[in-house]
């Protein structure tokens, strides 16, 4: 006869092994759910042709998956993947899987992390570059922009609101600023270059977030883009949550359940002793 | 920092669950339908997986785009989504299936939960239902004679889903990613009301050990959940 506890460790066993099966088989992340790392791509080489964007996992391939056909100035929306180390690798549009990649690097994604993973610099000297993209408040009142500089048309860009101070100076092509804090609301935000504006770009920035202002060469001109990179409450409360009257809580302060528990302990040490000494009675007979 | 905090905040969470009282369980029943449940989420799983796995990664557009010269108009930045509001909390896993009340911060910017204990607060400055950025939600464990809305929320599982019903279209759904216990006096004001990149929910209520004296719980259990 089976017994009922058999069959349910039986089914545990099984569960485990299916639940393994899974985490190992399948490709989101509900099999394995985890605080996630957020990976975005993006093609930041002006002449560099069109790449398919190779992103493999290394201690899950099934994990793995391909961008295809990513040209000039595409910036991916952020994904989601469990954290662990990937290699990002570009090939030329439809060459094959098995070809040696133009290039290749591994990223070590955090969980609770956030990574834009970019193609950088002219072609011929093709880089990718890791970012990792802030997750901090700002400053109260600011929000947090970086400058990527990706428009070769613009050799050094100085980047700030019309007819004030610039937030950054002096980017160079194939580089990005650290993030700045800067004021909240609406900035007609002016790029310009050895003193002369080149374009402006209408922002508003909203509290507790965190931008990207792309420079990207557009015909024989330059395109400014905002990125939002990420967003929190508009407002950060403070402190913690006062959610509960109590009366569902123990009734005994910690110290009162120690000493409830040294008692408890005592009393069948005691009725213990006891009943030792009753059966030995009975066995001395 | 932050990324340690996760590490420690996913510790945490298996400690809670290896300590998990099982004594209550009397019968095989409740463990029987218990082991079905999660072979029906593994099997759920792995149905969204085969259809989820070919997806690409969408492009996104930015938000703001001046191409010179700069006369040609272009749409400002941020046009917000329409703002649908939350209607409904659903966590079936642990019987939660509540209305929710709009909530706000005080004049000293302290979060106000519901005045009742029986719905579930969505506090009006944090991301909308399915939008990017933290979703913030509170409710309270108990009132002074009995369980409160979010009673049993440190029970929650990883991977549990949860449903956010909205004023308008399908219901958002996300899964649980951590279960955390922290004192008050360590609430992580970054990790729940933080910049994320994409739509995330925190689920917060009172936890640990009641101080009688100042008739107040020491902890908070915060959930954090990523939309699915």
């Amino acid at each position: 006869m089976i017994s009922i506890r058999r069959v349910r460790s039986l089914l545990l066993v099984t569960c485990l092994a299916l639940l393994g099966a899974g985490v190992l088989g399948s490709g989101v992340a509900l099999a394995a759910p985890a605080t996630p790392a957020y990976v975005r791509l993006a093609h930041l080489s002006p002449d560099t042709p069109n790449v398919d964007v190779y992103v493999d996992s290394l201690s899950d391939r099934a994990r793995s998956f391909v961008v295809p056909g990513v040209g000039y100035g595409a910036v991916s929306a952020y994904r989601p993947l469990p954290a662990g180390e990937y290699v990002i690798s570009m090939r030329a549009a439809g060459a094959p899987a098995s070809s040696t990649p133009v290039i290749s690097t591994t990223v070590d994604a955090q969980a609770g992390g956030a990574y834009t993973i970019a193609g950088v610099g002219p072609a011929a000297t093709l880089g990718l570059s890791v970012l990792t993209d802030r997750l901090a408040i700002p400053t109260a009142g600011k929000a947090s922009v970086r400058v990527i500089n990706a428009a070769v048309t613009v050799p050094s860009a100085d980047i700030g609101p019309a007819g004030k101070p610039a937030w950054a100076r002096g980017v160079k092509f194939g580089s990005q600023t650290d993030y700045v804090d800067v004021g909240l609301g609406q900035w007609v935000c002016e790029v310009s270059s050895d003193g002369r504006s080149v374009t402006q770009l209408a922002l508003d920035l909203k509290s507790n977030s965190v931008y990207t202002v792309l420079l990207l060469d557009k015909g024989s001109g330059l395109q400014a883009q905002l990125y939002t990179d990420s967003t929190g409450s508009s407002v950060v409360p403070v402190g913690s949550v006062e959610t509960g009257f109590g009366g569902t809580a123990s009734d005994s302060s910690p110290l009162l359940s120690l000493g409830t528990a040294a008692a408890a302990a005592m009393l069948v040490a005691t009725a213990c002793a006891l009943l030792g000494r009753v059966r030995s009675r009975r066995a001395g007979r | 920092m932050r990324d340690a905090r996760h590490t420690q905040r996913d510790d945490e969470t298996q400690f809670r669950w290896s300590h998990t009282p099982q004594g209550r369980r009397s019968s095989a029943a409740p463990q029987l339908a218990a082991l079905l449940a999660v072979l029906l989420t593994l099997a759920t799983g792995l149905a969204v997986a085969a259809t989820a796995a070919p997806q690409v990664v969408a492009g996104s557009a930015p938000v703001a785009v001046l191409a010179l010269p700069p006369a040609t108009s272009a749409a400002p930045a941020a046009a917000p989504a329409p703002a649908t509001s939350a209607t409904r909390l659903r966590i079936p896993s642990i019987g939660v299936d509540a209305a929710f009340v709009p909530i706000d911060v005080d004049g000293a910017g302290v979060l106000v939960p519901p005045s009742t204990t029986d719905v579930a607060g969505w506090f009006v400055r944090g991301a909308a239902p399915a939008q990017p950025g933290p979703a913030i939600v509170a409710g309270h464990i108990d009132s002074y004679q009995g369980p409160g809305v979010f009673f049993r929320l440190h029970e929650v599982a990883v991977g549990a889903v949860l449903e956010v019903e909205t004023s308008a279209g399908p219901p958002a759904r996300y899964q649980v990613v951590s279960v955390t216990t922290l004192l008050k006096s360590e609430f992580p004001t970054e990790q729940v009301y933080g910049p994320t990149p994409a739509p995330e929910l925190r689920l917060i209520t009172c936890g640990g050990s009641f101080d009688h004296t100042d008739r107040r719980y020491l902890s908070n259990v915060i959930v954090a959940a990523v939309l699915v």
